[in-house]
């Protein structure tokens, strides 16, 4: 391959799709004269993820409760140290554990911690597999970035944010509720991340990510915020990366539509899976608030019944689980209820059709 | 987000760090780009010089030669 400057050849790389698309430049002279190292590339990501998954099912073997009716979590933060290695790093806390100086790893111990008491004290349900599932997160993966991710493995990863743009990303306990709901939808109802049935697995994860904060807190409907990753955001994308209140307005880069309306159709984002998400968050958003009080106990309960409904599928998008929900509502509270009647108002505010 | 580089407007020293891990770059495609898992970075990178070559990769599945071009690109890249 040649690169001859008198071609003038140009590289366009298509980055995230991520929420944040339009991101505010930042190219000072540092981050320009950025070292490289020297290549030896390989196409191999796809052995290094066979092993990944060898490694962790050995791991997890290993790491598993013997019994126990649950009622506790098993949590063990990593520390990758920044680098952008797969595999386990230090072992930086276990179960028990005091804290310890590095705030990022309390930071995860305690979210995850929030998270799974959230689940076994409202919802019954003990850990991601609802059988115990150790917890398991790595802090300070890779430099500067500025995500979190669930690995499908059993590992949550965070970044350590670029300090302008975003915090680290542990700080947030929303933020850490969502990574944990990603594993729950996968044993649940395992929504393919693409499409209508993404979005859904994206809302899953940001309406137990809001309860999980909201139980921290005590909140009840109409006193939280209903934002998404506050503490995570700097300046520039204040006040959050999303509302569930109301789409749209959690930064001014946020293009989230608020009802079917304005459903955006996009090869971008597994189709749009951080974008449409906001539908079905603001159908939530409306159920919850129009119930009040607690949203964990009714709200809550029904979306967390309908993510387990039979007739939900990994394919399953907006339509079929907004019936489930009805579903699911008439079941625990009966069909003339006003929880029926609250789970319709949210999906008619969405235009969302049962 | 989106950075749109010509190799002519940038340092000589990142250029030719670029030029280098593009050089051992494999744009064979590969039979499968990795799962979407939730919330990971994707990555689309085209490189137009003669031809055009493109390739997919998912964080955390990068060889060490697109994550160095990611490395070099992301403070590039602008609103789309």
């Amino acid at each position: 391959m040649h690169q001859s400057r008198h071609c003038r050849p140009s590289i366009a790389c298509i980055v995230p799709p991520d929420l944040l698309r339009d991101i505010i430049r930042n190219g000072n002279k540092e981050e320009r004269d950025a070292a490289a190292d020297t290549m030896a590339v390989d196409q191999t990501f796809r052995t290094l993820r066979a092993h990944f998954a060898a490694t962790v099912a050995a791991t997890q073997v290993a790491m598993r409760p013997m019994g126990g009716a649950g009622g506790r979590p098993h949590r063990t933060i990593y520390d990758q140290k920044n680098s952008n290695d797969i595999a386990l790093g230090t072992v930086a806390r276990t179960e028990g554990g005091r804290a310890v100086k590095d705030p990022a790893v309390n930071e995860a111990y305690d979210g995850f911690g929030a998270t799974y008491k959230f689940f076994w004290e409202t919802l019954g349900r003990n850990s991601i597999d609802n059988a115990g599932m150790p917890i398991l997160g790595l802090v300070h993966y890779s430099t500067n970035y500025a995500n979190a991710f669930w690995d499908g493995q059993g590992h949550m990863f965070f970044g350590d944010g670029d300090g302008q743009l975003f915090n680290r990303l542990t700080s947030s306990v929303d933020v850490i509720g969502h990574e944990l709901t990603h594993g729950v939808t996968q044993f649940e109802a395992n929504l393919v991340y693409q499409g209508q049935s993404g979005a859904l697995n994206e809302s899953m994860s940001d309406v137990f990510g809001a309860l999980t904060s909201q139980y921290a807190k005590k909140q009840t409907a109409d006193k939280a915020d209903w934002l998404i990753g506050a503490e995570v955001v700097g300046p520039a994308l204040q006040p959050a990366l999303r509302s569930m209140k109301a789409p749209g307005t959690a930064n001014k880069y946020d293009k989230q539509p608020a009802s079917m309306d304005d459903f955006v159709n996009t090869a971008a984002d597994n189709g749009g899976v951080h974008i449409n998400s906001g539908i079905p968050n603001r159908a939530f958003y409306v159920c919850a608030s129009t119930l009040g009080g607690k949203a964990w106990e009714r709200a809550g309960r029904i979306w967390y019944d309908s993510l387990r409904d039979e007739k939900i599928k990994p394919t399953s998008g907006f339509k079929a689980f907004a019936r489930a929900t009805v579903r699911q509502a008439g079941m625990r509270f009966g069909d003339a209820s006003e929880e029926v009647d609250a789970v319709k108002a949210g999906w008619d505010d969405v235009k969302v059709r049962v | 987000m989106v950075a749109d580089v010509d190799l002519d407007e940038l340092p000589e020293a990142t250029a030719s760090k670029v030029t280098a891990a593009l050089g051992g770059i494999d744009f064979a495609p590969p039979a499968g780009k990795g799962p979407a898992l939730p919330d990971s970075y994707q990555y689309d990178l085209v490189v137009q010089d003669r031809t055009a070559r493109s390739m997919t990769a998912r964080d955390p599945f990068l060889s060490p030669g697109f994550r160095t071009l990611v490395d070099v690109l992301m403070p590039l890249a602008r609103p789309e």
